[in-house]
């Protein structure tokens, strides 16, 4: 039972950090309060031109991370 | 989220999974995003530091973090803080005097120019009467809404730019009255709006026009059969930046 936990572990250790890895490779991390500023190479699609986050300052912005797979 | 907040919030979604543009785009359109208020990129602003995905960040209307984590595990949590900032963004700030907090909410409202020129009418008097803070709070909203009036004119010109010309024009008429009063951006929406006038301008205007009918059809209802009827109006339409954002839509439909 501990040997198949270990090479569980050995199997799913990559795999997870390679996860980790696709999810987090941008920019800095957050922290609450801090002052967030970023400019886009391409506007976001259907955003009509908007082309930095300084752009929707005004109201609050919802940022969701995600995937299409 | 977009549904229950509305324009109140801006919506801004991050593909993480390495989805080209077209992939994005048609994932989109298949799950009728398009057309709605929320965005999407496959640029990461920052990294919320979580290991998997859906994960998200709440940005105030100053831009700083209010709230990270999981999306999925804080569904109520994300609400509470979304309706809380959506207040604290129709209030100026607490430290503002009331002179201050009026230029404010010119601002606030789209009133540009009147904005500006209230700032720097307190900026002077404050000055005369030594009030420094007044100075600062009213230097910033002097710089926010400069800073406003400045991304909406780039947003038109975005738009004029791109194929978008009677999205342009809808958001200039209004900007050019709020921009009226100061020199510099009068300039610049007088500029948009000339281009507008251009054979040019018309010409893109009538394609554009034509572009948001099918893009209305297509959006409504994207598994039904669009890429004929953009590929003739590209054809129709040849040579238009209209017709170059039709292209991309045809393909993303095949």
């Amino acid at each position: 039972m501990l040997g198949a936990v270990i090479i569980m572990k050995k199997t799913l250790l990559p795999l997870v950090l390679f996860g980790a890895l696709l999810t987090t490779s941008a920019s800095a991390q957050i922290e609450v309060g801090q002052e967030m500023s970023f400019t886009f190479q391409n506007s976001p699609v259907n955003s009509y031109g908007v082309q930095s986050l300084d752009d929707l300052r005004g109201r609050p912005v919802f940022v969701e991370f995600w995937g299409t797979r | 989220m977009q549904e229950e907040f509305g324009d109140e919030i801006a919506v801004l979604f991050v593909e993480v999974q390495g989805a080209d543009r077209a992939k994005m785009q048609k994932f989109a359109l298949e799950k009728k995003w398009f057309g709605g208020d929320s965005m999407w990129t496959r640029e990461r602003p920052f990294s919320t530091g979580m290991n998997g995905i859906p994960n998200f960040a709440l940005l105030d209307a100053q831009g700083k973090v209010a709230l990270s984590g999981y999306s999925n595990s804080m569904h109520s949590q994300i609400k509470d803080t979304l309706s809380e900032l959506v207040k604290n963004s129709e209030k100026a700030p607490s430290h503002y005097s009331s002179s201050v907090t009026k230029a404010w909410k010119e601002s606030s409202r789209g009133n540009y120019a009147k904005a500006i020129t209230l700032a720097k009418k307190v900026m002077q008097k404050a000055a005369e009467k030594d009030n420094a803070d007044d100075v600062e709070s009213a230097k910033e909203v002097l710089n926010l809404a400069l800073g406003k009036a400045d991304s909406r004119i780039s947003q038109v010109r975005w738009l004029l730019d791109h194929g978008y010309a009677e999205k342009g024009k809808q958001l200039l008429v209004p900007l050019t009255k709020a921009c009226k009063g100061v020199a510099d951006l009068s300039a610049s929406c007088s500029e948009l709006a000339d281009w507008l006038k251009s054979s040019s301008g018309k010409e893109e205007l009538s394609a554009s026009r034509g572009l948001q009918r099918l893009e209305g059809k297509l959006f409504e209802d994207p598994k039904g059969s669009h890429r004929k009827g953009l590929l003739a109006f590209v054809e129709k339409n040849a040579g238009t930046l209209a017709a170059s954002r039709a292209s991309a839509l045809a393909k993303i439909c095949q």
